[in-house]
């Protein structure tokens, strides 16, 4: 069990933050760059002098500024993965794997470790002649050879081309999967903190907004920011109440959407893409949605078999269709269409509350 | 000369301009000893003792050099603290100061009426008229060379490395020798060259510290001064060998840096 209670001075803003991580379960802590998730993750390693706060692994008291207590990182048993790796460039590849064991048992262990990777064909490699999808893997293997008591991985997809961070996402699930001790994960990338992590913090500023599954997080952000990292489209515009338990929120631009709950003030709509449905332009036939707005298409990301349309409002709105649908529709950039999403769908964050938790 | 404009071509020729000037004092001594006499020169064995007392000192110098000045440049350059800027203009301080001065300087703090002078003198250490004062001298005169150079060095290594050790179980002091140390030898190794080519050259605070005494404290830039009063072609074979010394260093430096960079 990892208990944290830990505050660090950085430049601007002091980072503040709690949370609990139980033995074999994962958190990530996602947020935009800035926003302190790195320099948490160093600080629960020790390699922050001005961190303050309590910090508890299992029996192991790590960080008491009260008691004075604040354990050297070469003794708290953190495997850290750093963002780029952080491969020793004069040693081997086994010899890099090798680093944190005892020098008797060094290279057979460091081997099996390489072997359990799958790359222990690079062992003689330098890590400059290695890819980086291989580079990840080593300093993966690095981390895990001494056994640590909380594996630490800072951004550890970033900069890799889709196919390889797929595959590393499967590599990574299963060594997450598979550790005994606490894990944690910072990354910027909502969905990775999804697929890898059981519970998901979102940081921002220094401070965690949210904690909860990626599902929670998704289905009832508490802020405003926590549901655009979730991939959300946010519309900023103040509501007034509607009858029929509806709030009609009007919008920067003068179009008004319609969302379920009743709120007056300023408001941001959320609208979650898969909830956003998109027809050709012209009237509508009798139907349950309740929002309808003209856009333009601005762009068109495919993802998988699907595909994200940005849509060109007052508001930056995103639908996720199928490629199909793409197709069917003849969406291009500039295309004409009308974006459809049920009052239900969406969800009202009164802004005067986010203003209060940031 | 297709791409290069005016700007290029001045650059050109002032660079030629420079080479040739540097070069033309050693071209000036080679031209000017008869194979010869050179060797009459070297035959001569207060030349053979002066030689073998610079390479003696020069060599000690630079180990106390690197044994006490790497570890104070790692301090140096992986902390920030208070008093840390002057204490760097404190280390770099005989870059600036003539070499007769710190000859002085010397001779008043550890000269026999000096400040240290009765403590080192109960101690039964004696510098001045001592080959260990010949090292001193050069220790003081040379360290700067070496240790702004590991300062830099050290400054550069990429900080994630060093985590990096520290969080897979080795202490500051494996952290230097195992990762610190192995990554800045090119600059360490260029900055022993440059010190150890200002401790082969050193005259004045060796000969107001330690005198020139024949076999004791005389290296070979005093001998040469000394031949030079009596025989300007003695004094000439003995830069021949001087120069030679000063190139082999260069030469070995350059190898040594680039065989690394081939391993790497």
């Amino acid at each position: 069990m990892l208990t944290l209670d830990l505050q660090l001075p950085r430049r601007g803003m002091t980072i503040d933050a709690q949370f609990v991580v139980a033995p074999g379960r994962t958190l990530a802590i996602t947020g935009p760059s800035g926003s302190g998730k790195s320099s948490l993750l160093r600080a629960i390693a020790g390699l922050e002098r001005s961190a303050r706060g309590r910090l508890r692994v299992g029996d192991g008291v790590w960080l008491d500024s009260a008691g004075r207590v604040d354990m050297a990182p070469e003794r708290r048993g953190c495997g850290m993965v750093f963002q780029d790796g952080a491969l020793f460039p004069h040693l081997s590849v086994w010899r890099n794997v090798a680093y944190g064991l005892p020098r008797r048992a060094g290279r057979e262990r460091a081997m099996e470790q390489l072997d359990q990777l799958a790359i222990s064909h690079l062992a003689d490699a330098r890590p400059a002649a290695i890819s980086g999808g291989e580079r990840r893997r080593v300093a993966l293997a690095r981390a895990l050879a001494p056994g640590p008591r909380v594996l630490l991985l800072d951004e550890p997809l970033t900069g890799l081309d889709a196919r390889t961070a797929a595959a590393t996402t499967r590599l990574l699930a299963g060594v997450l999967g598979a550790a005994a001790g606490p894990s944690i994960i910072v990354t910027h990338d909502f969905e990775q903190a999804s697929v890898l992590a059981d519970e998901v913090a979102v940081i921002d500023a220094g401070r965690i907004v949210q904690q909860g599954t990626a599902d929670q997080l998704v289905s009832a952000p508490a802020t405003a920011f926590v549901a655009e990292l979730t991939g959300a489209a946010v519309l900023r515009g103040t509501g007034a109440p509607a009858g029929d338990g509806l709030t009609a929120v009007t919008l920067a631009g003068g179009a008004v959407v319609f969302s379920a709950g009743s709120f007056s003030g300023p408001v941001a709509v959320v609208v979650r893409p898969w909830d956003v449905t998109l027809e050709p332009p012209g009237p509508a036939g009798l139907s349950s949605a309740r929002n309808r707005l003209a856009a333009r298409v601005s762009a068109i990301t495919p993802l998988g078999g699907r595909a994200r349309v940005a849509l060109a409002l007052p508001a930056p709105l995103v639908a996720e269709v199928t490629t199909d649908a793409v197709e069917r529709l003849g969406l291009v950039s500039g295309s004409a269409v009308t974006a459809v999403w049920k009052a239900t769908a969406t969800r009202l964050v009164p802004l005067a509350t986010e203003e209060g938790t940031t | 000369m297709t791409r290069g404009g005016p700007f290029a071509l001045a650059c050109g020729l002032l660079l030629a301009l420079t080479a040739a000037f540097l070069l033309l004092p050693l071209i000036g001594i080679l031209t000017n000893v008869p194979p010869g006499e050179l060797i009459d020169g070297l035959r001569d064995p207060s030349a053979r003792d002066a030689l073998r007392l610079s390479l003696e000192t020069s060599t000690a110098a630079l180990l106390l050099i690197v044994v006490c000045g790497t570890p104070a440049a790692w301090l140096l350059a992986t902390r920030r603290f208070p008093g840390r800027g002057l204490l760097i203009t404190v280390i770099e301080l005989p870059l600036v100061l003539p070499p007769a001065v710190a000859g002085i300087g010397l001779l008043a703090a550890l000269g026999p009426h000096g400040l240290l002078g009765s403590a080192l003198d109960d101690a039964g250490l004696r510098l001045v008229l001592q080959t260990a004062g010949v090292v001193v001298a050069l220790t003081f005169v040379a360290s700067p060379f070496y240790i702004r150079q590991a300062i830099a060095g050290f400054e550069a290594l990429d900080p994630q490395l060093l985590a990096a050790s520290r969080t897979l179980g080795a202490g500051e002091a494996r952290t230097f020798l195992r990762v610190g140390v192995p990554l800045t030898r090119h600059a360490l190794a260029a900055g022993a060259a440059l010190a150890w080519g200002r401790a082969l050259g050193e005259f004045g605070a060796t000969l107001l510290f330690a005198g020139s005494l024949r076999g004791v404290t005389q290296t070979a830039p005093l001998a040469i001064y000394e031949r030079f009063s009596t025989s300007f072609t003695g004094a000439l074979s003995l830069s021949v060998v001087l120069i030679a010394a000063s190139v082999a260093v260069l030469a070995t430096t350059r190898l040594a840096t680039r065989s690394a960079d081939a391993d790497a």
